[in-house]
């Protein structure tokens, strides 16, 4: 049904239409902070830091703002390092010795002479989820996108979802001969769609904030024990170093799932588009900031991996 | 009451239909008045007048805008007998659109905020593509004006498009447009009258906050058969109408007036390369059909039997060689009204309608493998909306100080905002229950002239919304009053407030067919405005006049589209959360009007400031914000002149304020590359900046010939947008990444902003012929 966004446009098109460059300054608010960072169990903490610009003219980015600027991680309120610049990458702070771990409270904050202060919201990293079981369907059916592309259900269960994780997000990708055990980790065949079965298409449904991304809200579903089910289409375009390749079988399936905070959901599931056409007609949604003083969020995941061949 | 009663007693009426002498059609809106005196009534919507004369033999003066004046001399044996009054009407009338009420004028005698203009003289103003169209039109009066350029979603003091009662023969008509909103659905041809209430709304209309758009249909030519045709650039239109009869027996009269798009033809060479050669191929079908029937009665009652249709249909077709693809849009409005009317004595009018009213519209994908005969794979999206309204009205004219109007309106609304049927498995949550409301309404109004300088409309309305489990009541109350210090002064003042039982979940306004119509419900309450108005009134003679206005509105329960939700591609079971409720809104602005009615150049200059403001606790931190349709300063003048009998020239030029929109107010040196690269914005408040301002003028020239038969010939030639202005239509951003000087490394942006227009100089011609 996006359809319908593009008739009007095509129609405009039919019309004579013209363009003209005009010399408008939108309203700048002023430079702040960005910040953006991933815990991740026992992973070490980093932060990955910027700062905004204007939103038109001539814009040149700068680092040098970075060597004066301090990242502090608190845990439980309490502050605890001070972050260090990572040799590899300036924008990226990183903890010396500071892991993520469940159940414990996480607050960044940053500081610059000439930026105003930011600090993120205090966030919770998560329990993982246990994945029960993975099966597919031996039958066939049709893919709601792709009705020539072979498609079989995939149904994964999952148990003992616990009552504060808020989202679960779903990653599943499909791979031409990975081999499990770290021999080898094949290669990815991309453009694979999996499809939730609680939805057509796009008509979002409360319970799966975002069909693209797969998140799903636990309140929705019984948390002792619940099947979630989705077309797979088992081709895709096999990925190579040279770009895209012909269309391959999957033979492997990898399915993630994370227990997510919902700083994680919103900011996947808010991000603008362009300023253009499209904009009028979606209506423009003010950029999600999880950063108080500035923008970005700390999310925070803890994922269960299962891989599956897919025998034909 | 009692006062109206009382006088009652004493009075004896003149009273009868003031009839068109050419075509028989009853004529709304006449100045009927005695000579020695200056009070006067009005003619109702079928030509009905009534007035109390006590000292016959007297004179009554008939009077109307593109009539010739009438005195008619009545004795004391007409009093109790019912008159019919011809005018005759006169070209010259029309070009000069006299004012010929003795002392009076029309605008002065108007209540505050009504707008009545003659539809040959709004048919004349220039307009898109050349296509004549009335509602386009009443936008370059002050106060109204529309959404977007080009399309017929008329705002009216800051109101939304969903705002307007927009009434045909007395039915509810919820899309206007067609052609994605280019051209409104009300044939020039087959309308009679029209008029536009922005304030001082009288208790009979109800239902909507901003304004009321009351339009009458012909009835058909009573005395001889006619046939009009036009061929315009977009539409090719065709008028039939005239008196039934079979065997000399009268069967009352018909009309027919139906409009088709040429665009199929224009898109003919696209259409044959795709049958040769595949591809892609699209196409636009429109059409509009008005049917009428009536029949006048010994009685004096008469019966109308009215059907309105219009259709949209634009698809696109799809041939690979393997597959067919089909994506086909869909939208139109069915309505259909049955009327009987009666003047039940010389002082009771009796008014009866049952009305239905449908509006849908549907989306329907397709593809078809070219080997297999069925179709592989189809999503088909409707929704649909249906009205049966049964009306029921008195109006009673005591005396010659006033009138009391009252009466009944039940309406029984069916709402489907969604339902899908999909060779994909559709969960049953996507497919809504039909949701059933039922509205009940009753209404007094009391129009007093207690004396000749003071005039007063007050009334109640009282208005039960039933759906679901919930029942509302919205009381409204209304009052205008018109003050005359001087023959040719009126200070008027309004005050009305109104209830809106349903919401109209948007993310545009530009008049798109993909607006999903919800009742209100326990947890969107219903819409209510409070307006309050003050206007002067001053005629120059009987050439000019001008008109100060002033207004101020509040708003309540308003619903506005939530952030990021977009209703044109989404839609939820659960959609009272997905939008932004109990909004609240204020607007407040002055008019200004200067009015050339007659001469060899008339025409108006019209301005409007307004400050129209928004607030919901969601959006932009609960402050409040400049609303969608905020335009500060707009100014309209319109203009005709006639160089000689074939030729008369007509010029518009129209500026507004840049409407509110959303624009970033940082980015980021991230790179997105889903698609195309571009930057990352970040946006804040809503609507933070305002658009270029907007301005064109068009031009139109029209000859007419009538041939040796009488036929009448005018072929028309104008130009949209004559200095070619590049108007904003959006607003774009084009963007280049800066690299470093070895090319190795993102280092920045130069992004530059563009207004897109899509309607340049646009040069048009069309051509009608009038057969006789």
């Amino acid at each position: 049904m996006k359809y319908t966004s593009y008739l009007f446009l095509i129609l405009i098109l039919c019309c004579s239409s013209c363009q003209k460059e005009i010399d408008i300054k939108f309203p700048f608010e002023g430079t702040r902070f960005l910040l953006f960072g991933v815990l991740e169990s026992d992973q070490i903490i980093r932060v990955q830091v910027d700062k905004t610009y204007p939103p038109n003219g001539k814009i040149l980015f700068s680092d040098s703002f970075l060597d004066s600027t301090v990242v502090s991680l608190y845990e439980e309120g309490a502050f605890i390092e001070t972050l260090t610049q990572s040799l590899s990458n300036k924008h990226v702070f990183q903890s010396k010795k500071n892991t993520a771990k469940v159940g414990r409270n996480y607050q960044i904050k940053a500081e610059n002479p000439y930026i105003p202060p930011a600090s993120s919201k205090v966030e919770t990293l998560l329990k993982a989820i246990k994945i029960d079981s993975v099966w597919f369907d031996s039958k066939t059916v049709l893919s709601p996108l792709n009705p020539r592309t072979p498609t079989k259900m995939m149904h994964v269960a999952l148990s003992g979802i616990p009552p504060d994780i808020p989202v679960i997000f779903f990653e599943i990708k499909g791979f031409k001969n990975k081999e499990i055990g770290g021999i080898a980790l094949g290669r990815e065949v991309v453009a694979v769609n999996i499809v939730s079965t609680e939805k057509y298409d796009e008509l979002e449904n409360p319970c799966k904030p975002n069909a693209a991304g797969l998140f799903f809200k636990t309140s929705c579903y019984k948390r002792d024990h619940v099947v979630f089910s989705f077309y797979a289409e088992l081709q895709g375009t096999l990925q190579t170093s040279s770009g895209g390749g012909g269309r391959e079988e999957v033979d492997y399936f990898e399915i993630k799932v994370s227990s997510v905070n919902n700083s994680f959901l919103e900011y996947y599931r808010n991000n603008n588009s362009a300023l253009d056409f499209f904009s009028i007609l979606d209506g423009i949604k003010p950029t999600n900031t999880a950063i108080t003083n500035g923008y970005g969020a700390v999310l925070t995941k803890n994922t269960a991996v299962v891989n599956l061949k897919h025998r034909k | 009451m009692a006062y109206f009663i009382c006088s009652h007693a004493f009075s004896q009426t003149l009273s009868g239909f003031v009839l068109d002498s050419k075509t028989g059609e009853k004529l709304p809106n006449v100045n009927v008045t005695f000579h020695l005196g200056n009070l006067n009534v009005s003619t109702n919507n079928y030509g009905f007048f009534s007035l109390s004369a006590d000292n016959c033999p007297c004179e009554v003066i008939f009077s109307m805008v593109g009539y010739q004046k009438k005195t008619v001399t009545f004795k004391k044996s007409d009093l109790g007998k019912f008159m019919y009054i011809e005018l005759e009407s006169s070209s010259k009338a029309l070009d000069e659109v006299t004012i010929s009420s003795p002392g009076i004028n029309y605008s002065k005698t108007n209540p505050i905020g009504l707008i009545s203009i003659p539809v040959e003289r709004l048919k004349k103003v220039p307009t898109l593509f050349g296509e004549a169209d009335i509602l386009k039109a009443m936008t370059l009066l002050p106060g109204i004006t529309n959404a977007t350029e080009g399309t017929s979603g008329v705002l009216v003091r800051g109101g939304s498009p969903d705002q307007n009662l927009i009434l045909l023969d007395e039915t509810p008509v919820y899309n206007v447009t067609h052609l994605f909103g280019f051209v409104s659905v009300f044939n020039p041809d087959a309308i009679k009258d029209i008029k536009l209430y922005k304030a001082g709304f009288p208790a009979r209309y109800g239902g909507r906050l901003s304004s009321v758009i009351d339009i009458t249909s012909k009835e058909g030519n009573t005395k001889r058969k006619a046939k009009e045709l036009t061929v315009g650039l977009i539409n090719s239109r065709v008028l039939l109408e005239g008196p039934l009869k079979s065997k000399g027996k009268d069967l009352g009269t018909f009309l027919v007036a139906g409009r088709l798009t040429n665009l199929s033809l224009l898109l003919l060479p696209s259409y044959l390369s795709y049958k040769m050669d595949g591809g892609q191929y699209f196409n636009y079908n429109l059409y509009d059909l008005n049917l009428k029937w009536s029949k006048t009665f010994k009685n004096n009652g008469q019966l109308l039997l009215n059907t309105y249709t219009g259709n949209d249909v634009w698809y696109v077709k799809s041939n690979n060689g393997q597959s067919f693809g089909k994506y086909r849009v869909n939208w139109g409005n069915v309505t259909t009204s049955l009327r009987y009317i009666k003047p039940l004595t010389q002082k009771v009018f009796l008014k009866n309608t049952l009305a239905y009213s449908r509006y849908g519209y549907g989306i329907k994908t397709s593809l078809n493998e070219k080997k297999k005969s069925g179709s592989l794979s189809f999503v088909n999206y409707k929704s649909l909306l249906n009205d049966v309204l049964l009306k029921s009205s008195i109006e009673y004219y005591p005396n010659r100080f006033g009138e009391v109007f009252f009466g009944t309106e039940l309406t029984s609304h069916a709402y489907k905002p969604v339902n899908i049927k999909s060779t994909n498995p559709i969960p049953v949550s996507d497919n809504f229950q039909r949701i059933r409301a039922f509205e009940t309404a009753a209404y007094i109004e009391l129009n007093a002239r207690p004396t000749s300088w003071l005039s007063i409309n007050s009334g109640f309305r009282g208005a039960f919304f039933n759906v679901q489990d919930t029942t509302y009541f919205s009381p409204e109350p209304r009052l205008s009053v018109s003050i005359f210090p001087a023959k040719s002064t009126a200070i008027k003042f309004g005050y009305s407030k109104m209830g809106q039982f349903l919401h109209l979940l948007n993310s545009n306004s530009g008049g798109l067919p993909n607006d999903l119509w919800i009742p209100a419900s326990k947890k969107l309450p219903f819409e209510k405005s409070i307006q309050k108005s003050l206007a002067i009134t001053q005629d120059f003679g009987k050439m000019y006049g001008i008109e100060l206005g002033a207004y101020h509105k509040t708003y309540s329960n308003l619903v506005d589209y939530g952030i990021g939700q977009n209703f044109m591609t989404d839609f939820e079971t659960n959609y009272e959360n997905q939008v932004e409720r109990g909004g609240i809104g204020k607007t407040y602005g002055l008019e200004f009007l200067l009015d050339k009615r007659y001469g060899k150049l008339s025409g108006w200059i019209s301005y409007s400031y307004s400050k129209n403001l928004r607030n919901f606790a969601a959006i932009n931190d609960g402050q409040w914000y400049n609303a969608n349709h905020d335009r500060r300063h707009i100014i309209n003048i319109t203009s005709s002149y006639k160089l000689n009998d074939r030729v008369d020239l007509a010029a518009n030029w129209i500026y507004q304020s840049g409407s509110p929109i959303t624009v970033p107010v940082a980015t980021t040196s991230k790179l997105i590359t889903n698609g195309n690269r571009h930057p990352e914005y970040i946006y804040r408040e809503r609507n933070n900046f305002r658009a270029p301002s907007y301005h064109r003028l068009d031009l139109n020239a029209n000859f007419t010939k009538v041939n040796k038969r009488d036929n009448i010939r005018v072929l028309s030639i104008g130009v949209y947008n004559a200095y070619n202005h590049n108007n904003s239509f959006f607003l774009k951003t084009n963007y280049q990444p800066i690299f470093n000087s070895d090319k190795t490394e993102f280092a920045g942006w130069n992004i530059k902003t563009t207004k897109n227009n899509f309607l340049p100089f646009l040069p048009y011609i069309s051509y009608s012929i009038k057969f006789k």
